[in-house]
């Protein structure tokens, strides 16, 4: 236990020595920012009575709420993407690093097993990340709090919800680390599922219009199961954000359950490696 | 006094790197070689003659074919005898994002220490090698010289029973190579084990006991530095300048020898004409200032073995 403690505080020095996640920071700062100008420039007690919603007045607390919502919406999403794109990109380069010839003989000579090893760098980089979130977020629930008085704490659970998606592709990145030890790799895989193979999973049933036949839905199924499903969990963030129930939690229990799977693997692989 | 325990121990192990492409590579060949406790054996080899390859498979970093290997009479690989062992890599990278002194707090940490435990010893290594100033500054901006101290220090900052040194000396300047040479004997003076590995022969003989030379993951030749280098057939006598003397003297045409100076060496001889030798010269009015076994330099009986080798190989 100490062991995975020392080898985490070691991926936290190792990380804030990255200008991308204080970039990361910075960015979460320059949005808390826009938000805190945007909320002390238009007063919406005064607006309210010229803003129509299809063509007919609403109530100011609707519109309070409906800024909000937007608001809060406007955060989650972008934070989604774009703050999940920039941590794969800060954490692709550990594992890699931490294997390296001449680094590498340092921690195994030493009284740590390997799964210590994997498991700190898992939980150092987890941390950091969770942090920039949380930042982001929370202060994005305080400033609609104390400028539109929504204070509903459902909007906090898109910080485990997005720090899971992050856990789900940093096992990913950890088991393709170990495997080939090269970050690009890891990193160019994870973008491509991110962007391009979970979206078109997502739509595997329009899809099997269109490729009718067993082998296919086999295929597309597996895969379904197999691959990280951004898309799945991007939709049950949109309804955190949006204070809408959630569909299904079958995502999130597959998640939990790749997550997993691929940080027992790469303890497996690693296990087995000569160095 | 009692029988030394071997703090080392490799029996029959064989590593087999596996296909990778093209064939595959014995790196150790059915090796079996012992490290007596409290010892300095040095491990010579060419490259690729499996060095490196012993070591990390003392050191559970990589798996063996077959044999067995022990450390402190524990088998290996047994993560907690880690505590006991200390090991400055060859080549080693240190992550550069960290100071010297952080790097020393992470490592002595991660082998079992308390921060605090730790204090007293840090200072006081960084002391001996005077890091104290640079300690405070990121590592990617030392010299390879302090570097190699950083690693020395990292590999003893817990105080291991058995150091393993790849290439203690690579990269540091004269004055450099001296004081970790003496770190060295200072380790040994402390009971420690080390177990070396170097090109730099000199080195080696300087202050190893024991010694074994690989070949191709083959154990060639093994013995203290003493026992390898004395040749038994060859031996010399030192004179004074008057060697034209030796051509007047009828009784020397009966021995085999060659002048080398002020030098007369016999070569494939022995005891008994050595004697005769130095009797003649007396008798002749030659000054005898010294004489004995001839020894060759380590380097010398390195490339002499490795040679042999590849001769009995074609």
């Amino acid at each position: 236990m100490n062991n995975i403690f020392t080898i985490s505080k070691f991926a936290v020095k190792e990380l804030s020595s990255k200008k991308i996640v204080w970039f990361f920071f910075g960015i979460s700062i320059f949005v808390l920012a826009v938000l805190l100008v945007v909320f002390n420039s238009f007063n919406i007690q005064e607006i309210a009575p010229v803003i129509k919603f299809k063509g007919r007045h609403k109530e100011v607390t609707d519109i309070f709420l409906i800024a909000a919502m937007f608001f809060k919406t406007a955060v989650a999403m972008p934070l989604f993407g774009g703050g999940l794109f920039i941590s794969i990109f800060a954490v692709s380069g550990l594992i890699p690093s931490i294997l390296e010839k001449g680094t590498v003989e340092f921690f195994l000579s030493r009284p740590v097993k390997r799964f210590e090893l994997l498991l700190g760098e898992f939980l150092g980089g987890i941390f950091v990340i969770f942090l920039n979130i949380s930042f982001l977020v929370l202060g994005t629930w305080l400033l609609v709090g104390i400028y539109l008085g929504d204070w509903s704490l459902s909007f906090l659970l898109i910080i485990p919800a997005i720090t899971l998606v992050f856990s789900l592709f940093y096992s990913l990145i950890i088991l393709m680390g170990v495997k080939w030890q090269n970050s690009v790799s890891a990193m160019m895989i994870s973008y491509l599922i991110f962007i391009a193979v979970s979206p078109i999973l997502n739509s595997k049933d329009t899809i099997l219009v269109f490729l009718d036949g067993a082998f296919w839905r086999y295929l597309l199924n597996i895969l379904y199961y197999i691959v990280p499903q951004s898309s799945d969990l991007a939709g049950i963030t949109a309804s955190i954000a949006f204070s809408q129930p959630i569909d299904s939690f079958l995502p999130l229990g597959v998640a939990v359950l790749q997550l997993s799977v691929y940080l027992y693997l790469a303890v497996l692989l690693l296990k087995r490696k000569d160095f | 006094m009692g029988k030394l325990m071997n703090a080392i121990e490799v029996k029959n192990v064989t590593k087999i790197y596996p296909d990778s492409g093209r064939e595959k590579v014995t790196a150790l060949n059915d090796l079996s070689v012992s490290v007596e406790e409290g010892s300095i054996f040095g491990l010579l080899g060419a490259n690729g003659a499996g060095k490196t390859t012993l070591i990390k498979a003392l050191l559970g970093m990589i798996s063996v074919n077959s044999g067995e290997l022990n450390i402190l009479g524990k088998k290996v690989p047994d993560i907690k005898i880690h505590r006991e062992i200390g090991y400055l890599p060859e080549n080693h990278k240190f992550p550069n994002y960290l100071k010297g002194i952080e790097a020393l707090y992470f490592f002595g940490e991660l082998s079992g220490m308390k921060k605090n435990e730790l204090d007293e010893p840090i200072n006081n290594y960084l002391e001996r090698f005077k890091l104290q100033k640079a300690s405070k500054r990121k590592i990617n901006t030392y010299s390879k010289g302090m570097m190699q101290r950083l690693g020395l220090i990292q590999a003893v900052i817990h105080n291991p029973k058995v150091i393993f040194l790849d290439e203690p000396t690579d990269g540091v300047d004269p004055i450099g190579r001296k004081e970790i040479r003496d770190f060295i004997f200072e380790l040994k003076n402390k009971g420690k084990t080390i177990f070396i590995n170097s090109h730099l022969l000199s080195e080696v003989e300087m202050i190893c006991d024991k010694v074994a030379i690989l070949d191709k993951g083959k154990l060639v030749k093994t013995g203290t530095v003493d026992d390898l280098l004395e040749n038994d057939n060859s031996f010399f006598v030192d004179i004074d300048n008057s060697t034209e003397k030796l051509y007047s003297i009828p009784a020397l045409q009966t021995i085999d020898y060659k002048i080398d100076g002020s030098r007369i060496i016999l070569k494939n001889s022995n005891y008994e004409t050595l004697n005769n030798l130095i009797d003649i010269l007396r008798k002749n009015g030659v000054i005898v200032k010294g004489s004995g076994a001839l020894k060759v330099s380590l380097e010398e009986f390195f490339i002499d073995t490795i040679d042999n080798e590849e001769g009995s190989d074609e």
